[in-house]
């Protein structure tokens, strides 16, 4: 079973450290080889998924923003803060 | 002592004001802040319970329409919101987090005037086996503390088996309420997928999570889930269209199934024993017992693991520390802060199950791998359909062990593995609940697994009620 945990972790926005990766690799071959034995259902096609959603629009919230923005990390002028993204 | 009653006994004590909330929160509060140092069963206490129960008193006072959850203590398992009150899912990628909002299940206990005693201990985002994958350490049993409680829900069964509490909210996706049930020789019953609201649940795999009950016997189990067993349009997979009311009043006629394949060389003698005996139990009360085979049932953990993992990966995607959630310090760029902040708030076992589950949705791999597990679950439900044509429910061991050793190291695969009993229901959307049936040699208490047909929630409660006044072990 083939399975390189930096390609993996890259896709997964993870960073695994170098003296990390022996362990996961490990781990993560042995967990993909107990599963890559599902058997092959000839004939079986999939049923479509009947949930009904619902509709897609903006709805009120009883939190006022002062009271969502208490969660988070760095928050400037009310604002979510994040490293610059654009450099100038 | 008020802390080792049953919410059923309480509650008529409240109502003959043989006692009251407020010292039924503080003879529970107290045992549970004696056992936290043994146990480990809580993160963190509700500061407002006090007052939750002094309400409680003024409306059962008042007297007239009061629901029989008022003014019983109830623990909240740390991946279900609480406005106000910290919720972690035991990780340090929440370690702070304080929602703004509570769950509807929440929100419907405390307008029935239950009293939130606290958030309990769990598995990292709920995935384990033993609730030792988490930030606060792991959760201890109350028969014998070197064992686990069990997981993912570890901190709600032992908080309901130690007298720490008198009910408790789980969170179910393969079994994390009925194996830490059965652990600690309480009952634990997962629904139907679509009875419960999961608004609120923090998720981890969506079309698996349910929100679970535990208490020391079904009636208890079954007076929560009444409560929080309401339509809610924030969940769309919320469904009561389809549930029956049937229930059965004896053992007399009802139709037992036993799987050969959750009765194989991986369970236990002790388990086997006192599932069988469980069994021999019922069929002297004139339950009809068939021999049935469920041919999927042995292949059912590897496509739990592709579908669940496949479904963490997409859920936790959504912590990358910009609105809430921990952030890694000194980052230069968003990218950099995003992987970062992953890599640092995430312990090992949640990375496991979102490399697994990136892997398997990845280009190449997806047909292979998620699709066929979606293909092989429409076959187990086939298959479980069959089956309730001419059974009312399936008897099986909820684990293969009467416990888990903490500490004890073993191979990922194995302990994947020992998920076997409970994952088939849970992939099926079926409901399923762990009562007690038995001790192991050792004194470790252990649980017989009934599974019911599709929205049969009422009906398989009443079967298990049955079995356990008919002589299983019943708590009050």
């Amino acid at each position: 079973m083939d399975f390189d945990v930096r390609k993996i972790a890259a896709l997964a926005a993870l960073e695994i450290n170098d003296a990390d990766i022996p362990r996961f690799q490990c781990d993560m071959e042995e967990i993909a080889n107990m599963v890559s034995e599902l058997p092959e259902l000839d004939g079986e096609t999939p049923i479509p998924d009947a949930m009904e959603l619902r509709s897609d629009c903006v709805q009120s919230y009883p939190a006022d923003r002062s009271e969502l923005m208490k969660n988070a990390p760095k928050a400037v002028n009310g604002c979510f803060a994040v490293p610059r993204t654009v450099e100038y | 002592m008020l802390y080792e009653r049953s919410a059923f006994e309480l509650a008529e004590l409240l109502r003959n004001r043989k006692c009251s909330a407020v010292e039924l929160l503080d003879s529970v509060k107290k045992r549970a802040v004696e056992l936290q140092p043994s146990l480990n069963a809580y993160i963190s206490f509700n500061d407002n319970a006090a007052k939750a129960a002094e309400e409680a008193d003024r409306r059962l006072a008042q007297g007239g329409d009061v629901p029989v959850l008022c003014g019983i203590p109830v623990a909240v398992k740390d991946n279900i919101s609480v406005k106000g009150l910290r919720t972690t899912c035991a990780s340090k990628m929440l370690e702070n987090y304080v929602p703004p909002y509570s769950a509807s299940a929440v929100e419907l206990l405390e307008a029935a005037g239950a009293v939130i005693i606290g958030k309990t201990n769990m598995d990292e985002f709920a995935m384990g086996s033993a609730s030792d994958t988490g930030i606060f350490g792991a959760v201890k049993n109350p028969v014998n503390t070197s064992y686990s409680a069990g997981g993912s829900s570890g901190g709600s069964a032992a908080a309901v088996a130690g007298g720490a509490a008198t009910l408790a909210l789980g969170s179910d996706t393969g079994g994390s309420v009925r194996q830490p049930a059965s652990f600690c020789g309480v009952a634990g019953f997962c629904p139907s997928y679509g009875a419960v609201s999961r608004y609120g649940l923090i998720a981890f795999a969506s079309s698996l999570d349910r929100i679970g009950t535990i208490g020391k016997n079904i009636r208890d189990v079954q007076l929560l889930h009444n409560i929080i067993n309401v339509t809610d349009p924030r969940d769309v997979t919320n469904n009561h269209n389809f549930f029956s009311e049937h229930s059965f009043h004896s053992l007399k006629g009802v139709r037992i199934g036993i799987p050969e394949e959750l009765f194989g060389d991986m369970v236990s003698d002790d388990v086997k024993t006192a599932v069988i005996g469980a069994v021999k139990l019922m069929e002297s009360e004139g339950a009809v017992i068939h021999d049935i085979s469920l041919p999927s049932l042995s292949s059912a953990v590897k496509a739990y693991y592709v579908i669940s993992s496949a479904e963490a990966s997409s859920n936790l995607a959504r912590y990358d520390g910009v609105r809430y959630g921990f952030r890694a310090e000194g980052c230069s760029s968003p990218m950099e802060m995003i992987r970062k902040s992953r890599t640092e708030g995430f312990g090992d076992e949640v990375k496991r199950r979102i490399l697994l589950g990136t892997f398997v949705l990845s280009e190449g791999c997806s047909d292979s791998y998620y699709k066929r597990a979606a293909l092989f679950r429409q076959r187990l439900c086939r298959e479980f359909d069959e089956i309730f044509r001419s059974c009312d429910a399936v008897v099986s061991p909820v684990y293969p062990e009467a416990g888990i050793k903490l500490g004890k190291g073993k191979r990922l695969a194995d302990i994947y593995s020992a998920d076997i009993c409970t994952v088939p229901s849970s992939l099926a959307g079926l409901p399923a609940v762990s009562i007690p049936c038995g001790t192991a040699s050792d004194g470790l208490p252990i649980g017989l697994q009934l599974i019911g047909r599709r929205y049969g929630d009422n009906e398989l409660l009443s079967i298990a009620y049955c079995y356990e006044v008919a002589g299983g072990v019943y708590h009050g």
